[in-house]
């Protein structure tokens, strides 16, 4: 091993204010048996120095604890959410836990101002990320209906009483960068309607009808949650830029991790006015490194139309799908009628 | 989850503890957060049970999730130090796989070695470790008793460190290095 990672590890080791640098890569990679070598004999070390088998079995009993206690609060929402006549009792619980949560943090974090720049540049982190144009599919479910038991008095009737048409829970969402998807889902009817946009012609149909095709990305976007606003759900680059400019976004200390273990970060947009056309609140869970949404919870949508409260995207897949994937071709018989909406051939 | 997972869970978070603990001091100097990524590495494999491979070892998988909450702990701070270094990590990793390989029913017998290597060391190195290390003395303090330069007395530490990695690699507790081609 070289003086030189010597005096670096020493300087991490047995400094009282260890020095860190980030020029040294090369370096370390060339000696990283002896590097680790120092780090796991400092570890056993450290460990005979300090092990108390009354503190290992309090660690312990803290983490089944914890455990127990997430899964005694998860019993009592799961409990709440499956009966229908308690959606409000479940909303008001939710609510408090969520106002609880917020109280937390902000006693919690250190410095708001530090923690805001930390947001934005992790957010800046995951627009930049949604726009490569690399494929992602994500499963939809709902999470929340709007409770049907009275009629909000700034919503019409027609409204009130329109059931969506689309079952959105367990759709699935194919996104290629800022603006390119293909969403399927199926119909009350029993039939799949599937929709996309290949970034030049959005294109939408049902298995038993012709492909609507039109050069309005948005036009086929009305059914869905969030159609009638600016954002349909669909759209996570243009929900992810929107967090930049409508919303209040912090990055929480929560993490979590991925099927494949990678470590996910929390950052939570809430909408400052309700001029911003948008959900109420928006959470992402995203690999800090890369930047790539894993989960993203769209909470308090449009009311209307008959659509969900709150709908949750979740990473299945990153692999790559086919290069025409995107557009409607790809997803029917070459002999489907076509329909050019806005004249264009 | 039921409580037959529950159950199972906790033998598991049992039988990895030590060794978690002892990876992540190799990881980590500032004890209290040894302790909170502990508990969070703990509570991560226990939401995610369902993804581990019931057919592969559990403390791999376990250390995986730690190092990447290790690197999340140090990212927050902005300092990640320059030694856990992707390839280092990976080669701590597989010392800790060939501990566990080790004859011995607990960890304390799994290294039992290091004791003994502690023991052959020359007065001088042994002196400086067990300070350090056994009597927890501030490096900074133990120079000052021992009357040494600072710098003199951080060398001989690690010095000491890379004589007991040698001893322990040949008591077969440290895996042998890979050799590239």
């Amino acid at each position: 091993m070289s003086d030189k990672i010597n005096d670096l590890l020493s300087d991490w080791l047995d400094d009282e204010q260890p020095k860190s640098t980030s020029t040294e890569d090369e370096v370390i990679e060339g000696s990283s048996e002896s590097v680790a070598d120092s780090l796991l004999v400092h570890g056993l070390l450290a460990d005979q120095g300090r092990h108390d088998d009354k503190q290992e079995a309090q660690r312990l009993r803290s983490v089944m604890e914890r455990i127990d206690s997430e899964d005694d609060a998860e019993s009592v929402i799961l409990a709440e959410a499956r009966r229908p006549s308690g959606r409000r009792r479940f909303a008001i619980l939710t609510s408090a836990l969520t106002i609880a949560a917020a109280v937390l943090v902000m006693f919690v974090v250190l410095g708001p101002q530090q923690n805001v720049s930390a947001a934005m540049a992790s957010l800046e982190k995951v627009i930049e990320a949604a726009a490569k144009p690399f494929d992602r599919t994500y499963r939809v479910s709902v999470i929340e209906e709007y409770p049907r038991g009275k009629k909000p008095r700034n919503l019409s009737q027609e409204a009130w009483e329109r059931e969506a048409e689309e079952q959105i829970d367990g759709a699935t969402l194919f996104v290629r960068g800022a603006n390119q998807f293909v969403l399927t889902v199926m119909l009350r009817s029993g039939i799949m309607r599937t929709m996309g946009c290949d970034g030049e012609v959005s294109w939408a149909f049902r298995e038993n009808g012709p492909v609507h095709v039109s050069t309005d990305l948005s036009r086929f976007r009305g059914g869905m949650p969030g159609g009638q606003q600016d954002l349909p759900f669909m759209n996570m680059h243009a929900h992810l830029s929107q967090l930049q400019s409508g919303y209040e976004v912090e990055l929480t200390d929560e993490v979590d991790a991925a099927t494949d273990g990678t470590v996910l970060s929390h950052l939570v947009g809430v909408r400052q006015s309700r001029d911003v056309r948008g959900p109420k609140q928006i959470e992402i869970w995203f690999d800090a490194d890369s930047g790539t949404v894993h989960k993203m919870v769209l909470d308090g949508l449009p009311r209307g139309r008959g659509g969900p409260k709150s709908v949750m995207l979740e990473l299945e897949d990153q692999s790559d799908l086919a290069p025409n994937f995107f557009s409607h071709q790809a997803h029917h018989e070459p002999g489907k009628r076509i329909r050019y909406e806005d004249g264009q051939r | 989850m039921n409580e037959k997972a529950r159950r199972a869970f906790e033998i598991l978070a049992r039988e990895n503890s030590r060794m978690l603990i002892v990876y992540l001091r190799s990881l980590v100097r500032d004890e209290a957060a040894i302790d909170d990524l502990f508990q969070e590495s703990m509570i991560v494999a226990w939401r995610r049970l369902d993804d581990c491979d019931p057919d592969r070892p559990f403390g791999p998988w376990l250390r995986g999730i730690a190092s990447r909450l290790v690197m999340a702990h140090y990212r927050k701070q902005k300092q990640v130090p320059v030694a856990l270094h992707e390839a280092v990590l990976s080669v701590v990793d597989r010392h800790f796989e060939n501990i566990s390989l080790l004859a011995g029913d607990t960890w304390d017998e799994k290294v039992a070695a290091l004791r003994e290597c502690v023991d052959a060391l020359p007065d001088g190195h042994k002196n400086v470790i067990s300070g350090r290390y056994f009597d927890g003395v501030q490096t900074q303090v133990l120079a000052e008793q021992l009357e040494l330069k600072l710098e003199a007395c951080k060398k001989r530490l690690q010095r000491g460190r890379a004589m007991l990695a040698e001893c322990l690699r040949k008591k077969g507790v440290l895996s042998a290095a890979e050799v590239t081609s």
